[in-house]
C-alpha cells in the first residue's frame, strides 16, 4: 500500500511543475500526451533534472511578479516555395 | 535532385511472382491515411508512396544519411527510390513527388507476431530511433504497424516517420512506443498474459491507464513499471483535456536531444531484458512429443518433398506447421512460405530457429488460429486486412491439422475443404483417422457428433473439388496423406 501511496505520489509532485504553463506547440500528427511528454523530463535522468530545476525556477520567478508568463515562441515553419523549386 | 537507384528486391518480392490479376490492379492502401504527408498506392504490383513537399524534403535529407544508407543495405529499412512521376504516369496532384519500396512479401501485424518477433521489431524501431538521433533526425511516431516481415528479418516500411528532430522536441512517439510495443510485452513477461488478442483488439495498443490497472502493487518493483507504466498513467489522467501547451514549455527549458537518447537507451535495455513467462504451452515440444516414429516420420516427409517439388510456388502455406518442419521443406520449392500456428511457443521455437539460421529468407512464422483468424479490421474495416486478403497461397500444407479443424474447433468438414478450394490453391493435406491415438484424445470428453468424420467422406469431397495427384497410407493405415491440385 505504501508503495502505491509513493507511486502516486512522485508524479503529481513533478506535475506542480507544470501548472500554468503556457505557450505555443509544433506540428505532429500524432497526440504525444501531455502526461508523456512530461514524463520525458524524469526519463532523461541527470539532464531531465537540470530542466526540472529551470521549470520550477521559471515558476518561482513568475510567482515572486520578477517574470511574466512565457511569450509565445515563433514558431519555424517548413520553407515549403524552396522546396518547390527544388522539384 | 535525387539520383535514381535501382531497387534491390529479393526474388520473391519481384513483380513477376504476381499473378496476373494482381498486376493490374490499381489501387490506394487504405490504411496509409493517418499521416496527411504521404499516402501508399498500388499499381502493377509495386509499391508506391505519394510525399507531400514537407515530406520530400525530410526525404531527401533522410536519403543522404549515412544511416539511413548502411540500414536500408542491411534490410533493417526498407529499399526506397525516388521515381520519376511523369514517366511512370502519375498525376501527383498537391503532391510533390513519389517514391517506390521495395515489396514486402506478405504483410502481418503485431498480433500475430511472437514475443521474440514483437521484441525484435520494438529493438529495431529503438536502434533506428538512436541512430535518426545521431543525425539530428527523429521518428515522428512508433507504430509497431511500421515494421514488417521478410522472412525472420524486421524491416522498417514508412519512410516519412524519419523527420529532423526541431529544437527543444520532445519525443512525440514515446507514449504509442509504450502503448504499442513496452506494454504488450511487459503483459506477457510480467503478468503471463497473452498480449495478442489486445493488440488485435484495439488498433491503438494499450493505453497507459489500462495497463496501470493491471499491475500489481509487487509489479511495481518489475523493471519500468514505475516510470513507463504508473508514472505515465498518473500524469496521462492529472494533465488530459488540459490547455497547457507543455511541448513549448519544455523546449523553453532547454528540452534536448540528450534526454531523448538516454531514454531510448534505457528502454532499449529495458526491453532487450523481457522474457516470456508462461512458456509451457501444448505444443511447443511438439518435435519431440508428435505420434510418429522415426521411420513413418521419413516417409510423410518425403512424401511433401516430392508434393513440393512438382513445381516452383509463388506463396506457400504451413497451416498448424508446428515448429516448422515441413514449412523448412516446402521452401525448397517455393519463393516463400507463411507458417502458421495458433500455438504461440510453437512460433516463437520457429521463429528463434529460422533466426539462428543466417541462409533463412523465406519463412514467415505467425502466430494465428485457423478457427479464429485475423479479420479485416480498423478503419472502414479496412486499414488492417483478415489472412486471405494479404495473399493467396499457391501450395497449402495442412498436416495434422484436420482433427483439430473438425473436431476441437467444430468446423464441418466439407466447410473446411470448400474453403481450401476457394483459396485456389494446391494442398498437401493428412487425413487422421478415427483409430488414431491423437483424434481418440480429441474425444474423449465430448460427445462424438462428427459424422462427417470419415476416411471416405473426406476422400469424396476432395475429389469434388481438387485433383488428387498422389496419396499415400501413413501410421499402419491409421492416417492417409494426399497431394492434389487446384482445379
Amino acid at each position: 500500500m505504501q508503495l502505491k501511496f509513493a507511486a502516486g505520489l512522485f508524479p503529481l509532485t513533478l506535475s506542480l511543475l507544470f501548472v500554468g504553463v503556457s505557450t505555443s506547440g509544433a506540428h505532429a500528427y500524432l497526440d504525444a500526451g501531455t502526461g508523456s511528454m512530461i514524463l520525458q523530463v524524469l526519463l532523461g535522468g541527470i539532464a531531465g533534472l537540470a530542466i526540472a530545476g529551470k521549470l520550477y525556477w521559471h515558476r518561482f520567478l513568475t510567482a515572486i511578479g520578477i517574470r511574466r508568463e512565457a511569450p509565445q515562441p515563433v514558431e519555424k515553419e517548413e520553407s515549403l516555395p524552396e522546396v518547390r523549386a527544388d522539384r | 535532385m535525387n539520383e535514381p537507384r535501382l531497387l534491390k528486391t529479393e526474388p520473391s518480392t519481384v513483380a513477376s511472382d504476381l499473378t496476373d490479376m494482381e498486376r493490374a490492379l490499381v489501387e490506394r492502401e487504405v490504411g496509409s491515411y493517418r499521416d496527411r504527408n504521404g499516402s501508399v498506392f498500388y499499381r502493377d504490383g509495386r509499391v508506391f508512396r505519394y510525399l507531400s513537399p514537407r515530406a520530400l524534403a525530410n526525404w531527401q535529407r533522410l536519403e543522404r544519411a549515412p544511416f539511413f544508407k548502411a540500414m536500408s543495405e542491411k534490410g533493417a529499412i526498407v529499399e526506397t527510390r525516388t521515381v520519376d512521376a511523369q514517366q511512370e504516369g502519375f498525376d501527383l496532384g498537391r503532391w510533390a513527388a513519389a517514391v517506390e519500396h521495395a515489396r514486402i512479401p506478405f504483410i502481418s501485424y503485431p498480433y500475430e507476431w511472437s514475443f521474440g518477433m514483437l521484441k525484435d521489431a520494438a529493438l529495431l524501431h529503438l536502434e533506428l530511433m538512436r541512430q535518426a538521433l545521431s543525425a539530428d533526425m527523429i521518428l515522428k511516431d512508433s507504430s509497431a504497424y511500421n515494421i514488417q516481415w521478410r522472412g525472420v528479418n524486421p524491416t522498417f516500411i514508412d519512410i516519412p516517420s524519419f523527420e529532423p528532430l526541431q529544437q527543444g522536441e520532445p519525443w512525440v512517439g514515446y507514449r504509442q512506443f509504450c502503448e504499442l510495443f513496452l506494454y504488450p510485452l511487459m503483459l506477457q513477461a510480467y503478468k503471463g498474459v497473452d498480449y495478442r488478442p489486445w493488440l488485435r483488439g484495439r488498433i491503438d495498443g494499450i493505453p497507459a491507464e489500462e495497463m496501470r490497472a493491471l499491475m500489481s502493487s509487487r509489479d511495481l518493483l518489475r523493471p519500468g513499471v514505475l516510470l513507463h507504466v504508473a508514472a505515465q498513467a498518473a500524469l496521462q489522467k492529472r494533465y488530459s483535456g488540459g490547455k497547457q501547451n507543455v511541448r513549448g514549455a519544455l523546449a523553453e527549458a532547454g528540452f534536448g536531444k540528450a534526454l531523448i537518447e538516454r531514454n531510448v537507451e534505457k528502454l532499449t535495455r529495458l526491453v532487450a531484458g523481457l522474457k516470456p513467462a508462461n512458456t509451457k504451452t501444448t505444443w511447443a515440444d511438439y518435435d519431440r512429443t508428435h505420434s510418429y516414429q522415426e521411420a513413418e516420420l521419413k516417409r510423410k516427409m518425403e512424401f511433401v518433398r516430392r508434393a513440393a517439388a512438382t513445381r516452383q510456388w509463388r506463396l506457400a502455406w504451413d497451416l498448424g506447421c508446428n515448429t516448422g518442419t515441413f514449412s523448412r521443406i516446402a521452401a525448397e520449392h517455393s519463393n516463400y512460405v507463411v507458417s502458421m500456428d495458433g500455438d504461440w511457443m510453437a512460433i516463437e521455437h520457429l521463429y528463434q530457429r529460422e533466426k539462428a539460421d543466417s541462409t533463412s529468407t523465406k519463412i514467415l512464422p505467425l502466430v494465428i488460429n485457423l478457427a479464429d483468424a485475423s479479420p479485416s479490421q480498423g478503419w472502414r474495416c479496412a486499414e488492417r486486412k483478415a489472412i486471405t486478403e494479404r495473399g493467396k497461397p499457391e501450395l497449402t500444407l495442412c498436416l495434422a491439422l484436420i482433427h483439430h479443424i473438425v473436431i476441437s474447433a467444430n468446423i464441418p468438414l466439407a466447410d473446411f475443404i470448400g474453403w481450401l478450394a476457394s483459396l485456389g490453391t494446391s494442398v498437401v493435406i493428412e487425413f487422421v483417422g478415427r483409430d488414431d491415438e491423437m483424434v481418440q484424445t480429441l474425444l474423449a470428453n465430448r460427445e462424438d457428433q462428427y459424422d462427417d468424420y470419415h476416411p471416405e467422406i473426406f476422400r469424396e469431397l476432395l475429389s469434388a473439388h481438387f485433383d488428387i495427384q498422389a496419396e499415400e497410407p501413413l501410421k499402419g493405415g491409421k492416417r492417409h496423406i494426399y497431394f492434389a491440385t487446384a482445379r
